[in-house]
C-alpha cells in the first residue's frame, strides 16, 4: 500500500506534521517495501483552499491512504471522493508507519479541526 | 449627485453624519436617496427607520455540480480556477462554493459545457421611505465575507436621487473602494484621537489612490490632540465641519434618534454643512484631484515578493480573538490592555486595512516583507488586437476601454482569476503574483506581534489576515502563549478570517441601537463558524435601557456578558500616551478594574475551551 505521511521533514526520521494542507513535506512510502521518499508540498503556502490541491496531487500519485494529525471538512470531503483513506499518527514519520501496518493507528472518519471555511477570503 | 461618507476607523460617526445629512437635504426640499454600502454592518435603517416597501434577495449565479452525462473529468476546470474552488480526484468534481469568486473561468475552459450553474443567495435588499428619503440598504448573509462588493454594486445602483448620499463601510479595503468609487465628494469622517488620525491617513491616501480629493468632516471635535488638525494642513485636506463631543448626541444615537430632529443646535449645524457639501460637490473644488501616488501596477511589478514561510508550529491553543462588528466600541484599546494583563501574549493585529494596535505596543520590526495575495493581469499592448473579447468576458467590470479602443486593466477591480488569460487570442494577458500589502513580525513590550497593512484600496485582506495569523502562531514557542487577535470590524472575509480556528471570540459592544445590531450580525458570523464568544459592554451607562437590553440578548443566546465598562475619556488620554488603559490608570481606577476583571473571566473561558 501506498501512504502519504504530512511531515516536518523529507525523510522516515522527521516528525508527523499535524497539519495535513500547510506540512511541508510530505513522505511517501511502499509499506511493502519500506522505502521512503520525501517530496515538498507545493501547496503549502497557497492562501486559501489549499488541502483539495493537496490531495489532487497525492491521488495522481496513486497514494491510498494519509497519515496526519487534522484534516479539515474541504480536505476530508477531498480525501473520501479520491477513495484515500486518513489514519491520525503523530511521532517519528517511520514509527507512525509501522503502526499503520500494525493496525494501531485511529482511521480519521470525520474532519478533525473545524472548518477552514472561509478562512482564505475571497477579496 | 453622489456623496460619499466613509471613514478608515470605524465607529467614527459615518452613519450619524450620513442619515442626519439625508434628512437634511430632503428638509431643503432636495430628493435624497441614502445609500447604506456597509452591508456587512448596516446600521443606517435603524435611524430612518424606513418604512419598506421592497424586499429583494440577491442571488449570485455560481457552479455547483457538472453534468454528469457530459463531465469527462479531464480536470480543467480545477486547473483553471485560481482560487481552488474546483478539485478533480478519482473522476469525482468537486466544487468548495465558499472559495468561489463566481468568475465564469470553470465554465469557459469546460470542453464539453458540463459545468451546471445555481443561484446563491449573497444578501438581502430593501428600499422603502423614511419621510421624503428614499432609503436602500442590503445585508449580507452570514457567512458570504467575499461577496461584499457585489452587493454593495447592487446598492449602488439606486443612486436615483437629486442627492445620493452614501454611507460607506469604514476601512480601506475592496468594500470601501467599492462604495465610493465613481462619487462626487467623498467625504472622510475623523475624529481627534491617535487612532482617528492614523486611520484618517489611511483613508485619505486610498481615495488618493483612486484619484480622488475628499474633505474631512470632524466629530467629537474636541481637540485634546493638535495632530488631526496638524495632519489636514499638512495635507491642504478641508475641513468642512465640526461635530462637537456631545454626550447628548450619543444618548439620542444610542437610541437610534436623529439629532437634527432632536436638538435645534444640530439641525443648525447640519444646515450649514449640507450647504457646503453642495457647493463642493457642484465643483468649487480647492484643489485639482492628486494623480494616484503609490501603488503603481509597475512599481509592484520590480518588487520582488516573498511570502513568510511559517515552520511548523507548537499547537498554541489559547487564541482569542476580539472582534465587535461596529467600528469604534473599544476593540483595539481592550486588546491593548489584555496583551499588558497577559502571560506570554502574542498579539496579532487582524485589522489590516486600518490597524490601530501598534500605535498603543509601539513594535520594534524584526521582520518585514511584501504579501501577495493572488494574481493580477495585464494587457501586453502590442498584442492586443483590440478584439474585446476580455472585457465581455470579465465579470467584475475590470476592463476598461480607454480612448484609441486601447484595452487595459482596473487593478482595484480585477480579481486575478485569470478569465481574460483564457480567452485571449492573441496571448496578450500577462498574469502574475500581485503585492497587495506588507507584514511585520515585531517585537514590543509585551510580546512579540504579528501585524500588517493592506496596500491601499487592496483586495485579499482575507489572506492577509490569515498570513498574519501564520506568523503570529511562528512567534509563539510554547503551548503556554496566549494568542490575542485584535480582529477587523464588519461580518466580511477579514472577520472571518480572523475568527477561523479561535477558541474564543470576545465581543466589545456599546449600548446603542446599532452596537447591538452589529452585535448580532457578527455574533451569528461567530455561531456559524462554531466559536464560543463572550460579550464587553463598553460605554455602558450611555444608554441604561440598550444595555440591558444587550443582557437579555446575551441570555436569550446562551452567551455570558464578561463586563461592562463605563462611558469614559480614559481610552483616548491613555491611546495619546501610547499605553493601554491599564497601563496608563491605577489599579483600582474603575475602567482599569473593570478591564482587569474581564481579562480574569476571559482567561478563564479560553482554558476551558482548549484541550
Amino acid at each position: 500500500m501506498k501512504v502519504a505521511v504530512s511531515a516536518d521533514g523529507d525523510n522516515e526520521k522527521a516528525d508527523v506534521d499535524e497539519r495535513f494542507g500547510r506540512c511541508p513535506y510530505f513522505v511517501i512510502v511502499d509499506t511493502d517495501e519500506m522505502d521512503f521518499e520525501g517530496i515538498e508540498n507545493k501547496d503549502a503556502d497557497g492562501s486559501h483552499g489549499v488541502a483539495p490541491q493537496v490531495v489532487q496531487t497525492l491521488s495522481e500519485k496513486d497514494i491510498e491512504a494519509v497519515i496526519t494529525g487534522n484534516i479539515g471538512p474541504n480536505g476530508f470531503r477531498t480525501l473520501e471522493a479520491a477513495g484515500i483513506k486518513a489514519y491520525r499518527g503523530s511521532g517519528e514519520v517511520s514509527k507512525a508507519v509501522e503502526m499503520l501496518k500494525e493496525g494501531e493507528l485511529e482511521e480519521i472518519k470525520n474532519e478533525t479541526v473545524r472548518g477552514h471555511h472561509g478562512k482564505g477570503g475571497r477579496r | 449627485m453622489d456623496i460619499a461618507i466613509a471613514s478608515g476607523k470605524g465607529g467614527t460617526g459615518k452613519t450619524l453624519i450620513a442619515t442626519n445629512l439625508a434628512k437634511t437635504f430632503a428638509e431643503r426640499g432636495n430628493e435624497v436617496h441614502y445609500l447604506d454600502c456597509d452591508v456587512e454592518e448596516p446600521d443606517g435603517h435603524l435611524f430612518l427607520k424606513p418604512e419598506i416597501i421592497e424586499d429583494e434577495e440577491i442571488m449570485l449565479k455560481s457552479p455547483s455540480s457538472v453534468d454528469e452525462d457530459k463531465c469527462e473529468k479531464c480536470g480543467k476546470c480545477a486547473d483553471a480556477c485560481k482560487y481552488n474552488a474546483i478539485a478533480v480526484v478519482n473522476k469525482n468534481v468537486l466544487f468548495f462554493p465558499e472559495l468561489c469568486h463566481i468568475c465564469g473561468a470553470c465554465s469557459l475552459v469546460c470542453p464539453n459545457d458540463a459545468i451546471i450553474e445555481s443561484k446563491r443567495k449573497i444578501g438581502e435588499l430593501k428600499k422603502g421611505h423614511s419621510g421624503e428619503v428614499n432609503v436602500t440598504y442590503a445585508a449580507l448573509e452570514t457567512g458570504e465575507g467575499g461577496m461584499s462588493p457585489r452587493l454593495i454594486q447592487a446598492v449602488r445602483k439606486e443612486n436615483r436621487g437629486e442627492i445620493n448620499m452614501i454611507d460607506a463601510p469604514p476601512g480601506t479595503a475592496c468594500p470601501a473602494v467599492e462604495s465610493i468609487s465613481g462619487a462626487d465628494l467623498v467625504v472622510l469622517v475623523a475624529d481627534p484621537t491617535p487612532f482617528g488620525v492614523n486611520d484618517l491617513k489611511l483613508s485619505v491616501d486610498m481615495c488618493r489612490g483612486m484619484e480622488m480629493e475628499p474633505v474631512v468632516i470632524v466629530n467629537r471635535a474636541e481637540y485634546k490632540d493638535e495632530n488631526l488638525k496638524k495632519y489636514c494642513e499638512s495635507e491642504d485636506l478641508q475641513i468642512v465641519g465640526e461635530i462637537p463631543d456631545d454626550r447628548k448626541v450619543a444618548e439620542i444615537y444610542s437610541r437610534g434618534g436623529m439629532v437634527v430632529e432632536e436638538l435645534k443646535k444640530y439641525e443648525d449645524i447640519f444646515i450649514e454643512l449640507a450647504e457646503e457639501l453642495e457647493r463642493l460637490s457642484s465643483g468649487e473644488r480647492k484643489r485639482e484631484p492628486l494623480t494616484r501616488k503609490s501603488v503603481g501596477s509597475k512599481d509592484i511589478r520590480k518588487t520582488e515578493f516573498k511570502q513568510k514561510d511559517t515552520s511548523p508550529s507548537p499547537d498554541s491553543k489559547r487564541e482569542l480573538v476580539i472582534i465587535s462588528g461596529k467600528g469604534g466600541t473599544g476593540k483595539t484599546s481592550l486588546t491593548g490592555s489584555f496583551a499588558a494583563l497577559a502571560e506570554k501574549p502574542i498579539l496579532s493585529d487582524c485589522d489590516v486595512d486600518a490597524a490601530d494596535l501598534h500605535l498603543l505596543t509601539d513594535p520594534e520590526v524584526k521582520e518585514s516583507g511584501l504579501f501577495s495575495g493572488g494574481l493580477t493581469a495585464e494587457i501586453d499592448q502590442d498584442k492586443c488586437t483590440n478584439c474585446g473579447l476580455c472585457k465581455q468576458q470579465c465579470r467584475f467590470d475590470s476592463i476598461i476601454l480607454e480612448e484609441e479602443r486601447r484595452y487595459s486593466i482596473d487593478q482595484l477591480k480585477c480579481e486575478g482569476c485569470g478569465v481574460c488569460s483564457i480567452v485571449c487570442p492573441e496571448d496578450a494577458v500577462d498574469l502574475q503574483g500581485a503585492v497587495n500589502g506588507e507584514w511585520f513580525i515585531s517585537e514590543t513590550r509585551f510580546g512579540g506581534m504579528s501585524h500588517a497593512k493592506l496596500g491601499i484600496a487592496e483586495e485579499n485582506s482575507g489572506k492577509l489576515v490569515t498570513l498574519v495569523r501564520e506568523n503570529a502562531e511562528g512567534l509563539a514557542s510554547d503551548k503556554s502563549a496566549n494568542m490575542l487577535i485584535d480582529g477587523a470590524p464588519g461580518t466580511g472575509c477579514s472577520v472571518i478570517a480572523s475568527l477561523t480556528d479561535s477558541d474564543y471570540a470576545l465581543v466589545v459592544t456599546e449600548p446603542t441601537v446599532s452596537g447591538i445590531y452589529d452585535m448580532e450580525r457578527v455574533l451569528d458570523v461567530a455561531d456559524h463558524f462554531g466559536i464560543r464568544s463572550g460579550i464587553v459592554i463598553n460605554k455602558a451607562d450611555l444608554n441604561e435601557e440598550m444595555t440591558e437590553k444587550i443582557e437579555e440578548i446575551g441570555e436569550k443566546r446562551g452567551i455570558e456578558i464578561l463586563g461592562k465598562i463605563s462611558y469614559d475619556t480614559v481610552f483616548i488620554d491613555a491611546q495619546m500616551q501610547a499605553l493601554s488603559v491599564v497601563e496608563y490608570e491605577d489599579e483600582d481606577d474603575p475602567v482599569s478594574l473593570a478591564i482587569r476583571e474581564i481579562w480574569k473571566k476571559v482567561e478563564d473561558r479560553i482554558s476551558s475551551t482548549s484541550g
